[in-house]
This record gives structure tokens, C-alpha cells and sequence, in this order.
């Protein structure tokens, strides 16, 4: 048994190492096909752990108590909550104000805090760049500043007084902007803003006429039901002693984070999927495609006398090791890279790379490679295993399929298109392949140009128009699948045509000895692989635009001539990946490409 | 030649001419060159050894064309041995191996002009060969008996090349060394 | 002068590698076929019989020497002309038979017809025809995974006949056959030879070269011997090697 498993073992090595470039080829794509499933399971890891980070780094509230009632009353209204015996730690109460906040041409509803300069139990804002607060000097909330365009040193106004910005900090005792929970003093609806906050001192003179307001932060000790430990008849509506009163948990406040990511996420979502389906085609092309000659192994291992068992055993392990491998690295890759191509809402901290993944995506990730791996193995290793020692030896490919009408069709047709269909109907696995490469592609352009012209109201801030968030993270997310398909499908379409060139070598020199130019064979070439390509382009405009739309709700479309743009770019590109090695491959001498026997 | 007419007249006794057409049949355009005479020949030998009788035919001229000829039991014995005989008839290449020896050694003429001129003969045989077999007038036993003859010349002819090969190594060498 | 010269070389060469390694496949080569002759270039494996009939069939560019191509000289062209050239006066004869897996015989041999821009049905008729020459008129729609080796060969050689090539090139032509197919493609050949074909065939094999009307023998990518087989005593023996 032993000495069985080391023979194995050093046939695999010696195997994987003679065929270097095949092996790094299927380790890229299923590397490609777990890193996109790794990516789009991250991303919706991202959507969850940064608030609980940021919660944690910043020491966030469990709840956070806001009196319906302005003044001194409010402070004596907040007293007593902070020695129930449900509370574990309190920090306030701090004063607010609601007030608009003047940023060069932008003017947006602000809620202002006022904190001390001393850190406080709960909830301490992070800062993330310049200083805290000093008097004289506002912190303003990190996406509120992204969206106003403001930094560290600017001036802004208050109600019509200048500040300076001392920096910007992330918290999560408000929503992130722009729902930071801005209302008229003593009202209950709430309406978008942004949050700042400046020193204690300064909202004396900052307030003005404007009553003050106070907000208390706690923490409790069943974080689970916050709300219980304040009122434990669970409904501040109905208790007539908090009528008027916002109360907002800890789970409210990352629901609405959330929120901000919702589209983002679904598109992401539904991006990877089809990223992952766009790789699997990838390693299918790889290995029906005779880039990976396996027969001749198999008939090679055959005859030293390795019997069927041993021979899929050899496969196996092969595809099983590759497989880990992929699994390994596309972890990897897919998990490091989630955070740099899609930061979380600028509200919120995330180093999610540094930590560990979670069980269930690395479980979900290695059974996908493993399966990958399996299914690309079994296939050729049953065929394998089945055939003669002789057919093996030899190597033959499997024989192309013989299409009458297609045959009886192409025969009215000029010398490059009877090329190109005759030669696209022989394999028409790979046609299939190529079809779904550019379907995918197209799908995600169109979506991303859908996604374009749609009309996004701008978020409600009061004053200006500022672009809604989550627009802008949709369309991140969005350019991101767009580009990351476009990269998958260029690394597709270059081993399709690999394959392909390979695969025509032999017939295109016969038909070049009997008299097609090389211009001639070489465009057939690029017709067979843009015949399924057209119809991938044609299918995938309309499957793309309705998939967005599915999602999106209803929209309007884009218009025609920029879907027929999209689809041209890509048979372009498609024509000249196939066309540069097809002409370079028919340039050369027939003797060199017949294979003759050598005399 | 002497079996074969015993075996022709295993099956029952016949005419000197018969025997003589059957021959020429079963050898096609090959027995077209077989001397007319050699036929009865053999016979008389045979019937000196007492292998077959040879009878004067009723009404017809005492030749040997037109005598009957019949196996004796000896004459039996001898095609059944002979049947299951397995020797094969020896190519004998020693003549033409040792003519270019002989040339060589003593300087008669050059043993690779010699391979040459005895190759083209070999070819152009092989080429009237190759052309009777392939006439699709030709029975296909005859045919067979072409085939034969062409493939051992084929096999003469790859000889004759290694003849050539070896040869002019031979000459280059000696050229080299000084001497012969 | 090349009179009535079909094809036509002088000082034909084909070399590879540099320097160190440097391999001369064809060395000089001088050669004259007149139209109707069927020659019969034999020789032993690597002596570069095959190089020289790709070269003198316009399928490999010499580096050194000229040939010339029913008067037309064919080592300038460029591989468009050539690919016409090929198209319209050349038929070729493989080894391994070149047909495609997939088509059926008789659509392998209007393939050529075809790529030369006859109507289909033209085309058809004259595929059809080809084969019943060849004699495989009841195997027109099998598969070449049906025929047998011989068989296969005898669809190559219509191939090869399809656009009335003014001379078929043979490379090793019963190299994968068994003795009986190659008594099949033989006398195909025995009949291309009276119908006054020019024919130029490299072979290992003497039976083929027999029934050529002349036989050059090559060694080392040089003619050693050159026989007319039907006038007895006439020969060139080329003494440049000895």
C-alpha cells in the first residue's frame, strides 16, 4: 500500500512537472473560477463586518436614547436610564444640534454633536485623518466629508459661522450619512444629513435661537434586546413616558448602514455568479481544447503495465492537487482583494483582509475547486481508462463532428466563410464555449450601460443636490463584475483560440495545399470563432439589459446605438484575438504545419 | 521441375502435351519462356528412376507429347513426400558477391559501377515484372506467382543498395589510406 | 530554355541551422521533368526526397537555387500566388492521406474543386467522377473512417486529379499501406503514367519506382543515379558524391 502511494506520488510530481505549462494554465483558471466566488461572498462579508469593527474600535453604543423634549428637562429625562440596571456603560448626554452646513457651492442639513476633548466611554469616534475636536474647530463625519468634498484645514459654515475642519471620524452612534437622523428640534420625523461634531464650548455660540437637544449613548448587557433594558415594555410608542422619544439600536443603526450597500451587494452578487460560470467555462475550454494532451500519458503509463486503477488514481491526485492548489490561492486572492476593489461605505472602517475567512466560505470555495478539478479530470481519465493502449499511444483527438447541412450549405459559399463555418461546425463544444464567453461579457456591459443612463434621484439633503450613495457604490460594484468579466473573458478567449489553432493546424494545411490563400485560411479561422461569438453578442445584450432591469426594478433602456457599440467592441476584440495568431499561424510555410513523415 | 510433373500426375495419368499446357497455365506470362522441350525431358528421367510409366497411346504417333505418362506407387510416395516438404529454395547472391570482390581485388573495375549497372538491370526486370502483375487480364494464381517474383527482387534490389553503400565506403577509405 | 520542361530546377538547395549545426536536406540540385514523364525519386530515410518535392511543389521556399514550374518560376512567388498556383496546377499525394475525418469521399474530393471556385453542382459531378476513375464509385458517400487504408489513398489521388493539374507530387504514397492497398494505388498509378500524367513520386518503396518511366536515386540531398528504365544501359551516374 505504501509503496503503491509513493509510486503515485512520484508519478504525479514527475507528471506535473513535465507538463509545467498546462498545469499553470488550469491552476490560473481554477484560481480564477474560486477567487470570483471567494470575491462575491467576501464583498457580502465586507457589508456586515465593518460596522462591528468600527463598533468595536470605537467603543459604539448599543443604543442610543434621543428625549423628544429639548433643554435642561431632556438632561434630567436621560438621568435616571443611566443607573438601570440592564446598562452597563453610558457616555452624554451630549448636546445636539440640527442645523445646515455650507461647504463651498454644497449646503446639507447637518447633525452637530458636542463632545470634550477627553475620550469618552461610549462611543469615541475614530478619527481617520487630522485631529479631534477643539474649540473653534469641527469633525466632520469621513463619507459626509467624501460627499462635500471637505478635508482637514478647510473652511466650512454652520448656520453662516466659518469653522475649520480639524479632521474627520467615523462612529456608529448615528447612522452613516446620509442618514444621520436630522429633525426639527422636538419632532419625531427624521429627514437626511450628515453628522458632525464640534467641542462642547462652541455649541453655546453655534446654537443660536435653536433649543437644545441631548442625545445618551448606552451600552447594555443583552445587547441582543437593548431596548429592554431602557423599557421593558419594548415599545417606546406605547410607553407614554418615551412618547416623542428616538430610540435607535445598535442592530437599526447596521441595518441602515447596510442599506447603503444594498444595491451594490446584489449586483455583486449576481456578478460573481456569473464571473464564476465564465470561469468554469474557462477550465471546460481549457480541457476539452487540446491544449492538454491526455491520452498519450495514459497509453504511455498503459503500456509500463499501470493498470486502470493506478492510471485514474495518477489522474486523480493530479487534478486533486491542482485543485487544493486553486483553492488555496483563489482564497487567497479573492479575500485579499475584496477590500482594495470595494471599500465599505466610507462611514465605516473595514480591514477585513487581515483577518482570517470565515469556515463556511473557505469550505465553499475548496469544494468548488475540488469540484472543478473532479469534473474537468473524469471526463478524459473514463475516456482514458477505456480506450485501447494503441488509440491512447497515438493520441488521436476525438473526431470532429460531421454537420451535413452545415457541409451542404457551406459549399455556395466564398473560400474564408466555407473555411470558417466547416471548421466552427467540427467542434461544437468549443463554439459553445466561445458563445457563452462573449453572452457573459456582453450581459455585463449592457447591465453596466443600463446602469448608466438610469435617472437616480439625488439623496435629499435639504439644499443641494448631492448624488445618492448608493449610486455611487452600485456603480462601483457594477464597473467592477464589467471589468473583471472583460479580464476573464480576454483570458478565455486567448485559450479558446490557442485551442483552436491547434486544433485546425492540420486541416487548414490541407486546405492550403489545395490552393486557399494563407489570407484565405486564416480568416476562416477568425470566422469560426466569431460565428458563435455573434451570436453570444446578440443574446447577451438582451440578457443583460433585462437581468439589470430584473433587479433594478423598472428603468429605462439604454439607448440602441450604445447596446450595438457595446457588441461591436466585443466582436472586435474577439476578431482580433482570433485574427492576429490565425494570420500569423497561416503565414508560415505548409510544409512546416503538414505533418508529413519525415524523409 | 521433376516433383512438380510427379504432383501433376498424382490426381490420374495424362498426355505429355497436357501436362505441358497445365504448366504453362499455372505459370502465366512466366511459362510463356519455359522451354517447350524441358517438359518431356524431365519426364524420360523420371521414367528411367521408375518414378512414372510412360504408356504409347492407341491411334496416336509415338512421341513424347503424345505418350501417356502415370505415377508409379515409388512415384506416389515420393509427392506425398514431397508435399510436406518445408526446405525453401536458397537465393544465391554469392556469384555476384564474389564477382565484386574479384573486381576489387584485383583492380578489374570499379565494384560500384559494377552494384550500379547490376541495379538498373535488377530494376527494369522488376519494372516488366510489376507491369505483368499488374494487368488485370492476368489470373490472380498466376498473378500470385508475379507478385513472388517482384518482391524478391525488391528484396535483391535493397541488397544491391547496401552493395552500392558499402562499396563506396570501401573506396573512400582506401582512397584515403593510400591504398586499395 | 525550358521548351517542354513541366517542372524545372537548377542548383536547388534547402538548409537549415547555422554555422556549427548547419544540415543541407537538398544540396544543389539539378533537375528536368518534361511534361508526361513519371519519375520515381527513391532514396533512404533523410536523404531529403520529401524536402525536395515540397520544394518543387511550391509548398517550402528554397534558400538557394531556382525552380521552375510549367515555365513559370515558383521559388519568388509570393504564398498567395503560390496557394493559386497549387490551386490550379498542382495536385498533391500524401503519406498519411490528408483527407478530412469528417467529410464524406466524395465531398473530400470536391473540396478542391470548391476552393477553386467551381459551382457546386459542377463540382459535385466531377468529385463523382474522379472516384468512379479511381474506382471507388460505391464508396462515394462513406466516411474516410469507413474506407480502408488503400482505399483512403485512392480518394487522395482524386483529390489530387480534381482541377486537372498539369503534375501530381506524390510523397511516399504507399508509406501506410499494406501490400494489397498498395497494389491498388500501383496500378493507379501504372494508369496515370498512360494517360500521360507527369507524375513526380518520392518512394522507399522499388515496386512503385518500377513502374516509372525514369528512377533517380538520392543520398545525402543529392542525386546519386538516374535511369531511364525504358531504354535498357541508359543511366547518369552523378559523381559529385564519390
Amino acid at each position: 500500500m505504501a509503496g503503491r502511494l509513493l509510486l503515485v506520488c512520484r508519478l504525479l510530481v514527475r507528471d506535473l512537472r513535465r507538463r509545467r505549462a498546462e498545469t499553470v494554465l488550469l491552476l490560473v483558471a481554477i484560481t480564477a473560477a474560486t477567487a470570483t466566488l471567494t470575491l462575491g461572498l467576501a464583498l457580502n462579508e465586507l457589508a456586515t463586518r465593518p460596522y462591528q469593527q468600527t463598533k468595536t474600535a470605537t467603543a459604539g453604543p448599543d443604543l442610543v436614547v434621543e428625549p423628544g423634549i429639548t433643554g435642561p428637562e431632556a438632561i434630567e429625562a436621560l438621568a435616571p436610564l443611566t443607573t438601570l440596571p440592564g446598562v452597563t456603560g453610558h457616555s452624554g448626554p451630549y448636546p445636539l444640534l440640527f442645523q445646515a452646513l455650507t461647504a463651498g457651492a454644497l449646503t446639507a442639513r447637518v447633525v452637530v454633536q458636542g463632545r470634550d476633548g477627553a475620550p469618552a466611554a461610549v462611543d469615541q469616534p475614530a478619527v481617520t485623518d487630522g485631529t479631534w475636536v477643539r474649540p473653534g474647530g469641527v469633525v466632520v463625519e469621513r463619507a459626509f466629508a467624501d460627499a462635500l468634498g471637505v478635508h482637514p484645514g478647510d473652511t466650512v459654515s454652520l448656520d453662516g459661522r466659518p469653522l475649520r475642519v480639524a479632521g474627520t471620524a467615523v462612529s456608529t452612534a448615528r447612522s452613516a450619512y446620509p442618514h444621520a437622523g436630522w429633525h426639527l428640534p422636538g419632532s419625531i420625523l427624521t429627514e437626511g444629513g450628515g453628522l458632525a461634531w464640534v467641542d462642547r464650548a462652541d455649541i453655546a455660540t453655534l446654537a443660536g435661537d435653536q433649543p437644545l437637544t441631548y442625545n445618551l449613548n448606552l451600552t447594555v448587557a443583552d445587547p441582543a434586546d437593548s431596548i429592554a433594558a431602557v423599557d421593558p415594555s419594548h415599545h417606546d410608542a406605547a410607553n407614554p413616558r418615551f412618547r416623542g422619544w428616538h430610540m435607535r439600536t445598535w442592530q437599526e443603526i447596521a441595518d441602515s448602514n447596510g442599506r447603503l450597500n444594498a444595491p451594490a451587494q446584489q449586483a455583486l452578487l449576481v456578478g460573481s455568479w456569473l464571473l464564476t460560470v465564465l470561469a468554469v467555462a474557462g477550465v471546460a475550454g481549457i480541457v476539452a481544447g487540446r491544449v492538454i494532451g491526455r491520452r498519450r500519458r495514459v497509453g504511455l503509463l498503459k503500456a509500463v503495465g499501470a493498470g486502470p486503477a493506478m492510471i485514474a488514481a495518477v489522474h486523480l491526485a493530479e487534478y486533486l492537487v491542482i485543485g487544493l492548489a486553486a483553492a488555496g490561492t483563489g482564497l487567497a486572492v479573492g479575500w485579499l482583494a475584496a477590500p482594495p476593489l470595494f471599500r465599505p461605505t466610507a462611514g465605516l472602517i473595514g480591514s477585513v483582509g487581515v483577518q482570517p475567512p470565515p469556515l463556511r466560505l473557505v469550505v465553499a470555495a475548496t469544494v468548488l475547486a475540488l469540484v472543478i478539478a473532479a469534473a474537468a479530470a473524469l471526463g478524459p481519465v473514463l475516456r482514458a481508462a477505456t480506450t485501447s493502449t494503441t488509440h491512447a499511444l497515438a493520441d488521436a483527438a476525438a473526431p470532429p463532428r460531421r454537420r451535413r447541412w452545415v457541409i451542404w450549405l457551406s459549399r455556395r459559399l466564398p473560400t474564408a466563410l466555407l473555411i470558417g463555418v466547416r471548421i466552427n461546425a467540427r467542434r461544437p463544444r468549443r463554439a459553445r464555449l466561445v458563445m457563452l464567453n462573449t453572452l457573459i461579457t456582453t450581459a455585463a456591459l449592457a447591465a453596466v450601460l443600463t446602469n448608466q443612463v438610469q435617472d437616480y434621484d439625488p439623496v435629499n439633503l435639504g439644499y443641494s443636490d448631492l448624488p445618492d450613495p448608493r449610486v455611487g457604490r452600485l456603480l462601483q460594484a457594477m464597473l467592477l463584475i464589467g471589468g473583471l468579466a472583460c479580464l476573464l473573458a480576454l483570458l478565455n478567449t486567448i485559450v479558446s483560440t490557442w485551442a483552436a489553432v491547434l486544433d485546425t493546424r492540420q486541416p487548414l494545411a490541407v486546405v492550403r495545399v489545395l490552393g486557399a490563400t494563407p489570407a484565405q485560411a486564416g480568416l476562416g479561422l477568425a470566422v469560426a470563432q466569431l460565428l458563435p461569438a455573434v451570436l453570444g453578442v446578440a443574446i447577451g445584450i438582451p440578457f443583460g439589459i433585462e437581468l439589470f432591469l430584473f433587479f433594478a426594478g423598472d428603468g429605462t433602456y439604454a439607448p440602441a446605438p450604445w447596446m450595438l457599440a457595446a457588441g461591436v467592441g466585443v466582436l472586435l476584440a474577439v476578431a482580433a484575438l482570433t485574427a492576429v495568431p490565425a494570420m500569423a499561424a497561416a503565414r508560415r510555410p505548409v510544409a512546416d504545419t503538414l505533418r508529413s513523415a519525415p524523409t | 521441375m521433376q516433383d512438380v510433373v510427379l504432383a501433376m500426375l498424382a490426381k490420374e495419368p495424362a498426355h505429355g502435351y497436357e501436362l505441358r499446357s497445365r504448366m504453362r497455365e499455372a505459370l502465366g506470362p512466366l511459362g510463356e519462356t519455359m522451354n517447350a522441350g524441358q517438359i518431356y525431358v524431365t519426364l524420360a528421367r523420371l521414367a528411367k528412376a521408375g518414378l512414372v510409366t510412360s504408356e504409347r497411346a492407341d491411334g496416336l504417333p509415338d512421341r513424347p507429347d503424345r505418350r501417356v505418362y502415370a505415377l508409379t506407387p515409388a512415384g506416389q510416395q515420393r509427392v506425398a513426400a514431397w508435399l510436406t516438404e518445408v526446405s525453401w529454395p536458397k537465393p544465391d547472391l554469392a556469384e555476384f558477391h564474389l564477382k565484386l570482390v574479384a573486381a576489387a581485388t584485383a583492380r578489374l573495375a570499379d565494384p560500384v559501377a559494377l552494384v550500379d549497372a547490376q541495379r538498373r538491370e535488377v530494376l527494369r526486370r522488376m519494372r516488366d515484372a510489376q507491369r505483368a502483375a499488374l494487368d488485370r487480364s492476368v489470373d490472380p494464381v498466376a498473378g500470385l506467382l508475379l507478385e513472388g517474383v517482384v518482391l524478391r527482387l525488391r528484396a535483391d534490389l535493397e541488397w544491391l543498395e547496401e552493395c552500392e553503400r558499402m562499396w563506396t565506403e570501401h573506396n573512400r577509405t582506401g582512397r584515403k589510406a593510400g591504398t586499395a | 530554355m525550358t521548351g517542354s520542361m513541366m517542372v524545372r530546377a537548377r542548383g536547388l538547395t534547402m538548409r537549415y541551422g547555422d554555422e556549427d549545426a548547419l544540415v543541407r536536406a537538398v544540396d544543389e540540385v539539378d533537375l528536368e521533368v518534361p511534361a508526361g514523364q513519371a519519375l520515381a525519386i527513391m532514396g533512404p530515410s533523410g536523404c531529403g526526397k520529401s524536402t525536395l518535392l515540397h520544394l518543387l511543389g511550391g509548398l517550402q521556399r528554397p534558400t538557394g537555387g531556382e525552380v521552375w514550374l510549367a515555365g513559370r518560376r515558383i521559388d519568388t512567388m509570393s504564398e498567395r500566388a503560390l496557394a493559386r498556383l497549387r490551386r490550379d496546377s498542382v495536385g498533391f499525394v500524401f503519406q498519411s492521406f490528408h483527407l478530412m475525418d469528417e467529410l464524406t469521399a466524395v465531398e473530400n474530393v470536391e473540396l478542391a474543386a470548391l476552393l477553386a471556385g467551381q459551382p457546386p453542382g459542377r463540382a459535385r459531378r466531377r468529385a463523382l467522377h474522379l472516384l468512379d476513375r479511381v474506382g471507388l464509385a460505391d464508396r462515394a458517400t462513406h466516411l474516410p473512417s469507413a474506407l480502408s487504408g488503400g482505399q483512403r489513398q485512392r480518394v487522395a489521388i482524386a483529390r489530387a486529379l480534381s482541377n486537372e493539374p498539369l503534375v501530381v507530387l506524390a510523397d511516399e504514397p504507399t508509406g501506410n499501406l499494406d501490400s494489397a492497398a498498395t497494389l491498388e494505388v500501383l496500378r493507379l498509378f501504372e494508369e496515370l503514367r498512360t494517360t500521360e500524367q507527369t507524375l513526380v513520386v518520392v518512394t522507399h518503396d522499388a515496386r512503385i519506382a518500377a513502374v516509372a518511366d525514369r528512377v533517380i536515386s538520392m543520398r545525402d540531398g543529392a542525386f546519386a543515379d538516374d535511369t531511364h528504365l525504358a531504354v535498357a544501359g541508359t543511366g547518369t551516374v552523378y559523381d559529385g558524391r564519390r
